[in-house]
């Protein structure tokens, strides 16, 4: 991307790039929220499952249909995909009588890209082609860099960088939080299609006040819930469920900027429990203590040189 | 120094033997068979999918390739680092060996990524991710195959006469040597330090801080038996004379590497309190006990006199080792990793051949090098043990 470059050839001038070279010392910290992180807030006691987000999103994207059956007579897939950039996906328990319950019950629940607020697909890429946007946190694809390595693939916490296998000259297919459309002073399609108010936009704050809020009242109770965003006049009143007293997204592997609220347990939503310091940040760590500024690897080198030198020498002239 | 015999001469001899015609046809079908993947996409050729996107190719072709490639690693070491060059004339054969590995291992890095034709961007300046483990790997694995190839220039000076480019050569020799230490020591660990980053999807067998480490240390152990196991071929295969004290020697250094792993390895388990998860995961318990007997087995065979100086017991170590380092990889990167619900992968035909291809190519190579290219000792000529080997190893004798 020619911003990126741009930037390089900046900080190349200035000198900064060399200072960029070595990390720190002491073990590196998750990434902080940016200034003006967007943020989502999935609803799954909300979410009727009438997939209207699905289809908002390939269109908004321009993807194409894609069907388990032989003769695909509408969007079917089942999983995120090289075609499919969110997904809603049922969990049912024995009878699923009751929705938002864990036992007999059933929950829906809507993936796709977390936006972390410290990204693994961002620490792992050998060439940048995944990008946190510094200021809003969305994170972006860039294809004309990705060389297909499938390192964010196999590295994602959440399993949502997805690989086109069927596209012979593939990429990588992920939720890029309708970047194009936030850039327009729209919403995310999905949010946009909502009718439930199940998914919401705002920024993360917000978000993560509106979900605390919710925690905080009485099951049973009636709640005027929000559509689209909080300051949307379209509510509606509905009764308060019994919801996980958690929000995800919070501080799962150092918080991520779509959070979501549950009935049932988060782990029956593919949702897994992750500790709060990021794998990124335990791997940077690592990364950058071995590899501090090259001290340690030109060291060893010199040192090297110094003895294969003498040795040789030495063994040459025997 | 005076002219003497030539250390290391051409064995000659007939090519086209019913072996090499036989292995060449098999890395015909994997030419074929790649042609295929480059046309019709990974999706078609291999089995992978989004819950295993690494598979054979990754982790046999890519991270065990390239720790099989350790042996002219290890014996730069043991020859300009610690001087002992009492193994001189193991030097050459491992080096093909080596040099074989990595230039695969970089060929089959080419054939895995899904953008190909991108590749180039790994180098663009203002694509650099200095945290990536990717980025680190790829740009070693590349540059030490580079040192491989300077380093056999030696070889190559011989065979057609051009003695006069020795003695610069080996002028620049102890640069070549220092960086083919440090490159293998950085990409080796980083293979290993890969998986870090995927976090909770790793079981706690093998998903540790120390698991850089554990690669390289590992990777040094199969250094040690790649060459045991070369030489065991070359007896075998072309009718070498066995130079069984050399092995048990390389046996009594590599033991030290390899007992030092074990602690490591265990200690880590313990400290983590992880051994556990033997029992959580069937198919991962049993996968952990297979990869550790194969590294146990050997160290007792080595640590044992006598059983270190029978030959057949020491090429059987040298086979455990060499699948002791192998099953660790396929363990570190697909039996402990867990996908997303309902994701299979078993690896397809064509990712098989391809495979087998890329071995056969290194047998094949191997083969016709060491028959017209100064590789090996001359046949007739005998050192005896302890006696004063000739001055190179790498280094051109002038």
């Amino acid at each position: 991307m020619s911003i990126k470059r741009r930037d390089f050839l900046k900080a190349a001038v200035t000198g900064s790039a060399v200072a960029a070279l070595p990390g720190p010392a002491e073990a590196r910290p998750n990434l902080e929220v940016p200034p003006n992180a967007v943020g989502m807030l999935y609803d799954a006691t909300l979410c009727i499952g009438c997939k209207a987000c699905m289809v908002g999103c390939k269109e908004a994207n321009d993807m194409p249909v894609e069907s388990a059956d032989i003769s695909p007579i509408w969007d079917t897939p089942l999983d995120t995909s090289g075609k499919t950039k969110n997904i809603i996906k049922v969990y049912t328990d024995g009878t699923a009588e009751v929705k938002d319950r864990e036992t007999d019950g059933f929950s829906f629940v809507k993936r796709h890209c977390m936006h972390c607020v410290d990204p693994g697909c961002i620490s792992v890429c050998p060439v940048t082609a995944m990008r946190k946007d510094p200021d809003t946190g969305v994170v972006t694809y860039h294809e004309e860099a990705c060389i297909g390595c499938r390192y964010c693939v196999w590295a994602c916490p959440y399993n949502i960088p997805k690989w086109d296998f069927e596209d012979a000259f593939g990429k990588i297919n992920k939720c890029e939080f309708c970047n194009h459309l936030l850039a327009e002073g729209k919403l995310p399609a999905c949010v946009d299609r909502c009718p439930t108010g199940a998914s919401l936009f705002g920024t993360r704050e917000e978000m993560l006040e509106e979900a605390h809020r919710r925690l905080a009242l009485e099951p049973g109770d009636t709640y005027d819930y929000p559509r689209n965003t909080l300051d949307d006049p379209n509510r509606h009143e509905a009764v308060v469920p019994h919801y996980v007293n958690k929000v995800y997204g919070e501080t799962q592997g150092g918080g991520t900027q779509v959070m979501v609220l549950a009935g049932v347990p988060f782990g029956k939503l593919d949702l897994p429990e992750i500790a709060e310091r990021s794998f990124a940040s335990v791997s940077e760590t690592i990364q950058h203590t071995v590899y501090k500024g090259l001290i340690a690897p030109l060291a060893l080198l010199g040192g090297l040189m110094f003895i294969s030198r003498r040795n040789i020498e030495k063994g040459g002239t025997e | 120094m005076k002219r003497q015999r030539p250390a290391t001469e051409p064995m000659g001899g007939n090519i086209l033997t019913r072996p090499f015609v036989f292995l060449s046809l098999l890395v015909l079908i994997a030419v074929g068979l790649l042609l295929f993947r480059f046309v019709y996409g990974l999706g078609a050729a291999t089995n992978l999918n989004n819950g295993y996107p690494w598979g054979l190719w990754v982790v046999l072709d890519i991270h065990i390739t390239a720790a099989i490639g350790c042996g002219a690693y290890v014996l730069a070491v043991i020859m300009y680092i610690a001087n002992n060059r009492e193994f001189h004339t193991l030097l050459r054969p491992a080096l093909i060996g080596s040099t074989f590995a990595y230039t695969l291992a970089n060929l089959a890095a080419f054939v895995d990524i899904g953008r190909w034709w991108n590749f180039y961007q790994i180098m663009l300046p203002w694509n650099i991710n200095l945290n990536s483990v990717m980025f680190e790997i790829a740009i070693c694995m590349f540059l030490y195959m580079i040192v491989l190839w300077m380093e056999l220039v030696p070889p190559v000076l011989e065979k057609f006469g051009w003695e006069r480019f020795h003695k610069p050569y080996n002028k620049v020799l102890f640069i070549i040597v220092a960086l083919g230490i440090v490159l293998p020591t950085m990409h080796q660990s980083g293979l290993g330090a890969l998986i870090v980053v995927a976090g909770e999807k790793i079981s706690p067998l093998w998903q540790t801080p120390w698991i850089g480490f554990l690669f390289l240390m590992s990777a040094i152990v199969m250094g040690f038996a790649i060459v045991l196991f070369e030489g065991a071929l070359t007896v075998l295969g072309l009718g070498r004379r066995l130079e069984l004290h050399l092995y048990r020697r390389l046996a009594k250094l590599g033991r030290w590497v390899l007992a030092s792993y074990l602690v490591v390895r265990f200690a880590d388990l313990a400290y983590r309190d992880a051994l556990g998860g033997i029992m959580q995961n069937p198919v991962q318990g049993v996968m952990f006990c297979i990869e550790n007997m194969l590294f146990l087995l050997p160290l007792l065979i080595m640590l044992h006199p006598r059983w270190r100086g029978n030959a057949r017991l020491l090429f059987f170590s040298a086979i455990c080792l060499v699948l002791a380092g192998a099953v660790l990889r396929f363990n570190a990167l697909i039996i402990g990793y867990t996908p997303s619900a309902g994701y299979v992968y078993f690896p397809s035909v064509i990712e098989i051949l391809v495979s087998v291809g890329l071995l056969a190519v290194e047998v094949v190579g191997f083969t016709y090098i060491v028959k017209r290219f100064p590789i090996l000792p001359p046949r007739k000529k005998t050192i005896a043990p302890g006696s004063a080997p000739p001055a190179s190893g790498l280094a051109s004798h002038v």
